[in-house]
Protein backbone atom coordinates (compact mmCIF):
# COMPACT_ATOMS: atom_id res chain seq x y z
CA UNK A 1 0.00 0.00 0.00
CA UNK A 2 1.19 3.53 -0.80
CA UNK A 3 0.28 7.01 0.36
CA UNK A 4 0.54 10.03 -1.92
CA UNK A 5 0.86 13.40 -0.29
CA UNK A 6 0.39 16.75 -1.96
CA UNK A 7 1.38 20.31 -1.26
CA UNK A 8 -2.18 21.54 -0.77
CA UNK A 9 -5.71 20.39 -0.04
CA UNK A 10 -6.66 21.69 -3.47
CA UNK A 11 -4.26 19.27 -5.12
CA UNK A 12 -5.65 16.34 -3.10
CA UNK A 13 -9.13 17.02 -4.48
CA UNK A 14 -7.78 17.59 -7.99
CA UNK A 15 -5.95 14.25 -7.80
CA UNK A 16 -9.01 12.47 -6.39
CA UNK A 17 -11.25 13.90 -9.14
CA UNK A 18 -8.74 12.91 -11.83
CA UNK A 19 -8.54 9.36 -10.45
CA UNK A 20 -12.33 9.08 -10.37
CA UNK A 21 -12.53 10.23 -14.00
CA UNK A 22 -9.95 7.62 -15.04
CA UNK A 23 -11.49 4.91 -12.84
CA UNK A 24 -8.38 4.58 -10.68
CA UNK A 25 -9.50 3.29 -7.31
CA UNK A 26 -8.02 5.47 -4.55
CA UNK A 27 -9.12 6.67 -1.12
CA UNK A 28 -8.61 10.00 0.61
CA UNK A 29 -7.22 9.43 4.11
CA UNK A 30 -5.87 11.47 7.00
CA UNK A 31 -2.07 11.50 6.78
CA UNK A 32 -0.33 9.68 9.63
CA UNK A 33 1.70 12.18 11.62
CA UNK A 34 4.84 10.04 11.34
CA UNK A 35 4.79 10.51 7.57
CA UNK A 36 4.13 14.21 7.20
CA UNK A 37 2.13 17.15 8.45
CA UNK A 38 2.43 19.03 5.17
CA UNK A 39 -1.16 18.36 4.30
CA UNK A 40 -3.81 16.95 6.59
CA UNK A 41 -5.16 14.60 3.96
CA UNK A 42 -3.58 12.45 1.27
CA UNK A 43 -4.45 9.64 -1.11
CA UNK A 44 -4.07 5.94 -0.33
CA UNK A 45 -3.57 3.53 -3.22
CA UNK A 46 -2.70 -0.10 -3.85
CA UNK A 47 0.81 -0.96 -5.03
CA UNK A 48 -0.45 -2.40 -8.31
CA UNK A 49 -1.98 0.88 -9.49
CA UNK A 50 1.00 3.15 -8.75
CA UNK A 51 1.94 3.27 -12.44
CA UNK A 52 -1.57 4.27 -13.53
CA UNK A 53 -1.79 6.78 -10.70
CA UNK A 54 1.52 8.37 -11.67
CA UNK A 55 0.52 8.60 -15.32
CA UNK A 56 -2.71 10.28 -14.29
CA UNK A 57 -0.88 12.80 -12.07
CA UNK A 58 1.66 13.57 -14.81
CA UNK A 59 -1.17 14.11 -17.29
CA UNK A 60 -2.90 16.54 -14.91
CA UNK A 61 0.33 18.26 -13.83
CA UNK A 62 -0.16 17.43 -10.15
CA UNK A 63 3.02 16.85 -8.15
CA UNK A 64 3.10 14.49 -5.18
CA UNK A 65 5.40 12.43 -3.00
CA UNK A 66 4.80 8.71 -2.53
CA UNK A 67 5.34 6.95 0.81
CA UNK A 68 4.97 3.36 1.92
CA UNK A 69 1.82 3.06 3.98
CA UNK B 1 -42.81 43.73 -11.58
CA UNK B 2 -39.21 43.88 -10.35
CA UNK B 3 -38.74 47.28 -8.69
CA UNK B 4 -35.37 46.47 -7.13
CA UNK B 5 -32.69 48.54 -8.85
CA UNK B 6 -29.97 48.51 -6.19
CA UNK B 7 -27.97 45.73 -7.81
CA UNK B 8 -24.88 47.93 -7.60
CA UNK B 9 -25.05 47.38 -3.83
CA UNK B 10 -26.05 43.74 -3.96
CA UNK B 11 -27.94 41.62 -6.43
CA UNK B 12 -31.55 40.65 -5.87
CA UNK B 13 -33.13 38.30 -6.57
CA UNK B 14 -30.66 35.44 -6.70
CA UNK B 15 -31.29 32.31 -8.77
CA UNK B 16 -33.75 30.14 -6.81
CA UNK B 17 -31.29 27.24 -6.92
CA UNK B 18 -28.86 29.32 -4.82
CA UNK B 19 -31.30 29.26 -1.92
CA UNK B 20 -32.06 25.56 -2.47
CA UNK B 21 -28.38 24.57 -2.55
CA UNK B 22 -27.59 26.64 0.55
CA UNK B 23 -30.53 25.02 2.34
CA UNK B 24 -29.32 21.59 1.23
CA UNK B 25 -25.82 22.38 2.47
CA UNK B 26 -27.05 23.50 5.88
CA UNK B 27 -29.61 20.73 6.38
CA UNK B 28 -28.10 17.75 4.61
CA UNK B 29 -24.46 18.18 3.70
CA UNK B 30 -22.71 20.36 6.27
CA UNK B 31 -19.02 19.74 6.55
CA UNK B 32 -15.89 21.81 6.38
CA UNK B 33 -13.07 22.34 3.92
CA UNK B 34 -10.07 20.03 3.74
CA UNK B 35 -9.72 19.27 7.43
CA UNK B 36 -10.64 15.58 7.46
CA UNK B 37 -10.97 12.54 5.20
CA UNK B 38 -14.62 11.50 5.58
CA UNK B 39 -17.01 11.76 2.66
CA UNK B 40 -18.88 14.85 3.83
CA UNK B 41 -15.66 16.87 3.96
CA UNK B 42 -14.40 15.45 0.68
CA UNK B 43 -17.63 16.53 -1.04
CA UNK B 44 -17.41 20.02 0.46
CA UNK B 45 -13.74 20.37 -0.41
CA UNK B 46 -14.36 19.29 -3.99
CA UNK B 47 -17.19 21.81 -4.26
CA UNK B 48 -14.94 24.64 -3.00
CA UNK B 49 -12.25 23.73 -5.52
CA UNK B 50 -14.78 23.32 -8.32
CA UNK B 51 -16.11 26.81 -7.58
CA UNK B 52 -12.55 28.17 -7.55
CA UNK B 53 -12.05 26.66 -11.01
CA UNK B 54 -15.31 28.18 -12.24
CA UNK B 55 -14.22 31.66 -11.14
CA UNK B 56 -10.85 31.08 -12.81
CA UNK B 57 -12.61 30.17 -16.03
CA UNK B 58 -14.79 33.31 -15.88
CA UNK B 59 -11.76 35.59 -15.62
CA UNK B 60 -9.61 33.70 -18.11
CA UNK B 61 -7.15 32.18 -15.60
CA UNK B 62 -5.95 28.74 -16.65
CA UNK B 63 -5.30 27.57 -13.07
CA UNK B 64 -7.75 27.91 -10.18
CA UNK B 65 -4.79 27.83 -7.78
CA UNK B 66 -4.30 31.52 -8.59
CA UNK B 67 -7.71 32.34 -7.10
CA UNK B 68 -7.97 33.06 -3.37
CA UNK B 69 -11.14 33.27 -1.31
CA UNK B 70 -11.83 36.07 1.12
CA UNK B 71 -14.85 38.07 2.24
CA UNK B 72 -15.21 40.49 -0.63
CA UNK B 73 -13.34 42.62 -3.15
CA UNK B 74 -12.38 45.10 -0.43
CA UNK B 75 -10.57 42.40 1.51
CA UNK B 76 -8.98 41.28 -1.74
CA UNK B 77 -7.79 44.82 -2.40
CA UNK B 78 -6.38 45.12 1.12
CA UNK B 79 -4.57 41.79 0.77
CA UNK B 80 -2.99 42.69 -2.56
CA UNK B 81 -1.99 46.23 -1.54
CA UNK B 82 -0.56 45.03 1.76
CA UNK B 83 1.49 42.40 -0.09
CA UNK B 84 3.22 44.95 -2.29
CA UNK B 85 5.92 47.19 -0.98
CA UNK B 86 4.54 50.46 -2.29
CA UNK B 87 6.35 52.82 0.05
CA UNK B 88 8.12 55.51 -1.96
CA UNK B 89 6.77 54.07 -5.21
CA UNK B 90 4.40 55.64 -7.70
CA UNK B 91 0.88 54.27 -8.06
CA UNK B 92 -1.41 55.30 -10.91
CA UNK B 93 -5.15 54.80 -10.50
CA UNK B 94 -8.17 55.30 -12.71
CA UNK B 95 -10.33 58.41 -12.10
CA UNK B 96 -13.33 56.29 -11.00
CA UNK B 97 -11.86 54.33 -8.10
CA UNK B 98 -13.92 53.22 -5.12
CA UNK B 99 -12.90 53.62 -1.48
CA UNK B 100 -12.01 49.90 -1.56
CA UNK B 101 -8.88 51.11 -3.34
CA UNK B 102 -8.29 54.65 -2.13
CA UNK B 103 -8.74 53.99 1.59
CA UNK B 104 -6.20 51.14 1.77
CA UNK B 105 -3.76 53.23 -0.30
CA UNK B 106 -4.31 56.19 2.03
CA UNK B 107 -3.81 53.94 5.06
CA UNK B 108 -0.54 52.71 3.56
CA UNK B 109 0.57 56.34 3.04
CA UNK B 110 0.71 55.80 -0.70
CA UNK B 111 0.17 58.95 -2.73
CA UNK B 112 -1.53 58.14 -5.99
CA UNK B 113 -1.72 59.83 -9.35
CA UNK B 114 -4.94 59.78 -11.36
CA UNK B 115 -5.07 58.80 -15.02
CA UNK B 116 -6.13 61.43 -17.55
CA UNK B 117 -9.73 61.03 -18.65
CA UNK B 118 -12.68 62.48 -20.52
CA UNK B 119 -15.52 64.20 -18.65
CA UNK B 120 -17.40 60.90 -18.24
CA UNK B 121 -14.42 59.35 -16.45
CA UNK B 122 -13.34 57.22 -19.41
CA UNK B 123 -9.56 56.94 -19.39
CA UNK B 124 -7.87 58.90 -22.18
CA UNK B 125 -5.48 56.23 -23.41
CA UNK B 126 -3.63 58.56 -25.77
CA UNK B 127 -2.75 60.89 -22.92
CA UNK B 128 -1.38 57.97 -20.90
CA UNK B 129 1.63 58.16 -23.17
CA UNK B 130 2.52 61.51 -21.58
CA UNK B 131 2.90 59.84 -18.18
CA UNK B 132 6.35 58.69 -17.14
CA UNK B 133 6.69 55.11 -15.98
CA UNK B 134 9.77 55.87 -13.87
CA UNK B 135 9.37 54.26 -10.47
CA UNK B 136 5.77 53.42 -11.40
CA UNK B 137 5.01 50.34 -9.35
CA UNK B 138 1.32 49.66 -9.80
CA UNK B 139 -1.62 50.65 -12.01
CA UNK B 140 -5.13 50.19 -10.62
CA UNK B 141 -8.23 50.21 -12.81
CA UNK B 142 -11.87 50.02 -11.84
CA UNK B 143 -13.33 47.88 -14.63
CA UNK B 144 -16.87 49.27 -14.40
CA UNK B 145 -17.67 52.34 -12.35
CA UNK B 146 -20.15 51.94 -9.52
CA UNK B 147 -21.26 55.55 -10.10
CA UNK B 148 -21.93 55.95 -13.82
CA UNK B 149 -21.28 52.43 -15.14
CA UNK B 150 -18.44 53.44 -17.42
CA UNK B 151 -16.39 50.48 -18.67
CA UNK B 152 -12.70 51.27 -18.87
CA UNK B 153 -10.51 50.23 -21.83
CA UNK B 154 -8.70 47.49 -19.92
CA UNK B 155 -6.99 46.03 -22.97
CA UNK B 156 -5.46 49.36 -24.03
CA UNK B 157 -4.45 50.28 -20.48
CA UNK B 158 -2.76 46.90 -20.01
CA UNK B 159 -0.93 47.30 -23.32
CA UNK B 160 0.33 50.71 -22.22
CA UNK B 161 1.30 49.32 -18.80
CA UNK B 162 3.82 46.93 -20.33
CA UNK B 163 5.90 45.48 -17.50
CA UNK B 164 4.24 47.61 -14.80
CA UNK B 165 1.90 45.56 -12.64
CA UNK B 166 -1.84 46.07 -13.15
CA UNK B 167 -4.65 45.42 -10.68
CA UNK B 168 -8.28 45.41 -11.84
CA UNK B 169 -11.31 45.89 -9.60
CA UNK B 170 -14.18 43.88 -11.10
CA UNK B 171 -16.67 44.43 -8.26
CA UNK B 172 -19.34 45.81 -10.60
CA UNK B 173 -18.36 44.12 -13.82
CA UNK B 174 -17.82 40.43 -13.14
CA UNK B 175 -20.81 38.46 -14.35
CA UNK B 176 -21.80 41.26 -16.73
CA UNK B 177 -18.65 41.94 -18.74
CA UNK B 178 -15.97 39.55 -19.94
CA UNK B 179 -12.40 39.93 -18.79
CA UNK B 180 -9.34 37.82 -19.57
CA UNK B 181 -6.48 38.11 -17.09
CA UNK B 182 -4.04 36.06 -19.12
CA UNK B 183 -4.72 37.64 -22.49
CA UNK B 184 -4.33 41.11 -20.95
CA UNK B 185 -1.44 40.15 -18.66
CA UNK B 186 -3.31 41.37 -15.57
CA UNK B 187 -1.36 40.79 -12.36
CA UNK B 188 -4.14 41.12 -9.78
CA UNK B 189 -7.91 41.05 -10.02
CA UNK B 190 -10.34 41.51 -7.14
CA UNK B 191 -13.94 40.34 -7.23
CA UNK B 192 -17.05 39.91 -5.16
CA UNK B 193 -19.60 37.11 -5.35
CA UNK B 194 -22.81 38.91 -4.50
CA UNK B 195 -23.17 41.48 -7.27
CA UNK B 196 -22.95 40.54 -10.94
CA UNK B 197 -22.22 36.91 -10.15
CA UNK B 198 -25.56 36.69 -8.24
CA UNK B 199 -24.17 34.86 -5.21
CA UNK B 200 -24.64 35.81 -1.58
CA UNK B 201 -22.70 38.45 0.32
CA UNK B 202 -19.62 37.56 2.37
CA UNK B 203 -17.75 35.71 -0.35
CA UNK B 204 -15.30 37.24 -2.80
CA UNK B 205 -11.67 36.94 -3.58
CA UNK B 206 -8.74 37.87 -5.72
CA UNK B 207 -6.55 36.54 -8.49
CA UNK B 208 -2.79 36.82 -8.41
CA UNK B 209 -0.68 35.96 -11.44
CA UNK B 210 2.21 35.17 -9.14
CA UNK B 211 0.81 33.88 -5.83
CA UNK B 212 4.31 33.58 -4.36
CA UNK B 213 4.38 37.39 -4.14
CA UNK B 214 1.31 37.47 -1.92
CA UNK B 215 1.53 37.90 1.83
CA UNK B 216 -1.27 36.72 4.12
CA UNK B 217 -3.52 39.44 5.50
CA UNK B 218 -4.56 37.18 8.36
CA UNK B 219 -2.78 34.27 9.99
CA UNK B 220 -4.15 31.05 11.45
CA UNK B 221 -5.03 27.43 10.91
CA UNK B 222 -5.17 25.91 7.44
CA UNK B 223 -5.32 22.21 8.24
CA UNK B 224 -1.84 21.91 6.75
CA UNK B 225 1.67 22.10 8.25
CA UNK B 226 -0.11 22.18 11.57
CA UNK B 227 3.01 21.65 13.71
CA UNK B 228 4.50 24.91 12.49
CA UNK B 229 3.75 28.33 13.97
CA UNK B 230 4.31 29.79 10.49
CA UNK B 231 1.83 29.79 7.66
CA UNK B 232 2.43 27.04 5.06
CA UNK B 233 4.20 27.98 1.84
CA UNK B 234 1.74 26.12 -0.36
CA UNK B 235 -1.06 28.05 -1.94
CA UNK B 236 -3.97 28.69 -1.80
CA UNK B 237 -3.49 27.57 1.83
CA UNK B 238 -0.97 30.29 2.65
CA UNK B 239 -3.62 32.96 1.97
CA UNK B 240 -6.66 31.23 3.44
CA UNK B 241 -6.34 30.95 7.22
CA UNK B 242 -9.45 29.79 9.03
CA UNK B 243 -12.50 27.95 7.78
CA UNK B 244 -13.74 29.51 4.56
CA UNK B 245 -17.26 30.85 4.11
CA UNK B 246 -18.77 27.51 3.09
CA UNK B 247 -22.32 28.85 2.74
CA UNK B 248 -21.03 31.69 0.60
CA UNK B 249 -19.06 29.37 -1.66
CA UNK B 250 -22.01 26.96 -1.98
CA UNK B 251 -24.14 29.93 -3.02
CA UNK B 252 -21.58 31.28 -5.46
CA UNK B 253 -21.05 27.87 -7.01
CA UNK B 254 -24.77 27.50 -7.50
CA UNK B 255 -25.18 31.05 -8.83
CA UNK B 256 -22.52 30.45 -11.47
CA UNK B 257 -24.05 27.11 -12.46
CA UNK B 258 -27.56 28.51 -12.65
CA UNK B 259 -27.06 31.96 -14.11
CA UNK B 260 -30.28 33.11 -15.79
CA UNK B 261 -30.39 34.44 -19.33
CA UNK B 262 -30.92 38.19 -19.30
CA UNK B 263 -34.56 39.16 -19.72
CA UNK B 264 -33.65 42.45 -21.37
CA UNK B 265 -31.28 43.46 -24.14
CA UNK B 266 -28.42 45.92 -24.19
CA UNK B 267 -30.40 47.95 -26.69
CA UNK B 268 -33.28 48.24 -24.23
CA UNK B 269 -30.86 49.65 -21.64
CA UNK B 270 -29.52 52.15 -24.17
CA UNK B 271 -33.06 53.09 -25.22
CA UNK B 272 -33.86 53.63 -21.53
CA UNK B 273 -30.84 55.93 -21.25
CA UNK B 274 -31.83 57.92 -24.31
CA UNK B 275 -35.33 58.47 -22.89
CA UNK B 276 -33.92 59.30 -19.46
CA UNK B 277 -31.70 61.99 -20.94
CA UNK B 278 -34.75 63.67 -22.47
CA UNK B 279 -36.35 64.33 -19.08
CA UNK B 280 -36.28 68.03 -18.24
CA UNK B 281 -34.52 68.86 -14.99
CA UNK B 282 -32.69 65.53 -14.87
CA UNK B 283 -28.95 65.09 -15.31
CA UNK B 284 -27.86 61.60 -16.26
CA UNK B 285 -24.39 60.29 -15.50
CA UNK B 286 -23.34 57.69 -18.03
CA UNK B 287 -20.76 57.09 -20.75
CA UNK B 288 -20.50 59.62 -23.57
CA UNK B 289 -20.30 56.67 -25.94
CA UNK B 290 -22.74 53.86 -25.13
CA UNK B 291 -20.24 51.25 -26.23
CA UNK B 292 -18.43 52.05 -22.95
CA UNK B 293 -21.61 51.81 -20.86
CA UNK B 294 -22.41 49.06 -18.38
CA UNK B 295 -25.85 48.30 -16.96
CA UNK B 296 -25.52 50.80 -14.13
CA UNK B 297 -26.02 54.58 -14.14
CA UNK B 298 -26.69 57.56 -11.94
CA UNK B 299 -28.82 60.66 -12.17
CA UNK B 300 -29.86 63.67 -10.16
CA UNK B 301 -32.50 66.34 -10.35
CA UNK B 302 -31.65 70.00 -10.80
CA UNK B 303 -34.99 70.83 -9.12
CA UNK B 304 -35.30 68.64 -6.00
CA UNK B 305 -32.79 67.17 -3.60
CA UNK B 306 -31.53 63.63 -4.08
CA UNK B 307 -32.90 62.72 -0.67
CA UNK B 308 -36.41 63.88 -1.60
CA UNK B 309 -36.17 62.36 -5.09
CA UNK B 310 -35.19 58.89 -3.86
CA UNK B 311 -37.86 59.08 -1.15
CA UNK B 312 -40.55 59.81 -3.76
CA UNK B 313 -39.33 56.99 -5.97
CA UNK B 314 -39.58 54.54 -3.10
CA UNK B 315 -42.68 55.83 -1.30
CA UNK B 316 -44.81 56.55 -4.35
CA UNK B 317 -43.59 53.94 -6.82
CA UNK B 318 -41.89 51.21 -4.76
CA UNK B 319 -38.57 51.75 -6.54
CA UNK B 320 -35.61 50.54 -4.47
CA UNK B 321 -32.38 52.32 -5.30
CA UNK B 322 -29.59 54.18 -3.56
CA UNK B 323 -28.78 57.86 -3.17
CA UNK B 324 -25.42 59.23 -2.08
CA UNK B 325 -21.74 59.15 -2.93
CA UNK B 326 -21.65 55.35 -3.26
CA UNK B 327 -18.30 55.13 -1.44
CA UNK B 328 -16.59 56.61 -4.49
CA UNK B 329 -15.61 60.23 -3.75
CA UNK B 330 -12.86 60.17 -6.36
CA UNK B 331 -15.36 59.18 -9.06
CA UNK B 332 -17.66 62.00 -7.96
CA UNK B 333 -14.79 64.48 -8.05
CA UNK B 334 -14.11 63.34 -11.60
CA UNK B 335 -17.78 63.77 -12.54
CA UNK B 336 -18.13 66.98 -10.48
CA UNK B 337 -21.01 65.57 -8.42
CA UNK B 338 -19.34 65.21 -5.03
CA UNK B 339 -21.39 68.00 -3.45
CA UNK B 340 -24.70 66.66 -4.76
CA UNK B 341 -24.42 62.90 -4.71
CA UNK B 342 -26.46 60.85 -7.19
CA UNK B 343 -29.27 58.34 -7.36
CA UNK B 344 -27.97 55.09 -8.77
CA UNK B 345 -29.81 52.32 -10.56
CA UNK B 346 -28.28 49.03 -11.68
CA UNK B 347 -29.95 46.31 -13.66
CA UNK B 348 -29.86 42.56 -13.18
CA UNK B 349 -30.57 39.76 -15.65
CA UNK B 350 -34.02 39.49 -14.05
CA UNK B 351 -35.15 42.93 -15.23
CA UNK B 352 -37.54 42.94 -18.16
CA UNK B 353 -38.29 45.66 -20.69
CA UNK B 354 -41.45 46.38 -18.67
CA UNK B 355 -39.39 46.89 -15.48
CA UNK B 356 -37.19 49.42 -17.27
CA UNK B 357 -40.25 51.19 -18.65
CA UNK B 358 -41.82 51.30 -15.17
CA UNK B 359 -38.63 52.83 -13.78
CA UNK B 360 -38.56 55.44 -16.54
CA UNK B 361 -42.18 56.47 -15.98
CA UNK B 362 -41.66 56.51 -12.18
CA UNK B 363 -38.71 58.88 -12.53
CA UNK B 364 -40.76 61.19 -14.75
CA UNK B 365 -43.72 61.23 -12.35
CA UNK B 366 -41.52 61.66 -9.25
CA UNK B 367 -40.21 64.92 -10.69
CA UNK B 368 -43.65 66.45 -11.16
Amino acid sequence: MKLAIFESVRNVTKADTACTEQKIDVTIVAIPKEISSDCGIGIKLDDDIVKDFDACMVEKGISYILYNY
Amino acid sequence: MNKYFDNGSTSYPKPKKVAEDIYDYIVNLGGTYGRAAYERVIKCTSMVESCRDKVAQIIGASDGANIFWCQNATMGSNTVLNSLNLEGKRVLISPMEHNAITRPLHHLNVEWEVMPCFDDGFVDVEKLNQISKDNLSLIIVNHQSNVNGIIQPIEEICKWAGDTEVMVDTSQSLGHINIDVEKNNIDYLIFTGHKGLLGVSGIGGYYSKNPRKMKPLIYGGTGTSSESYSMPNSYPDTQEAGTPNMVGIVGLNSAIENRPKSQHTKKEVFDFLVELKKIKGLRVLCANDFKNQGELLSFYSTEISGSEFVLRLNRDFGIECRYGVHCAPLAHRTLKTLELGTIRVAFSPYHTHEDLEYLLQSIKKALI
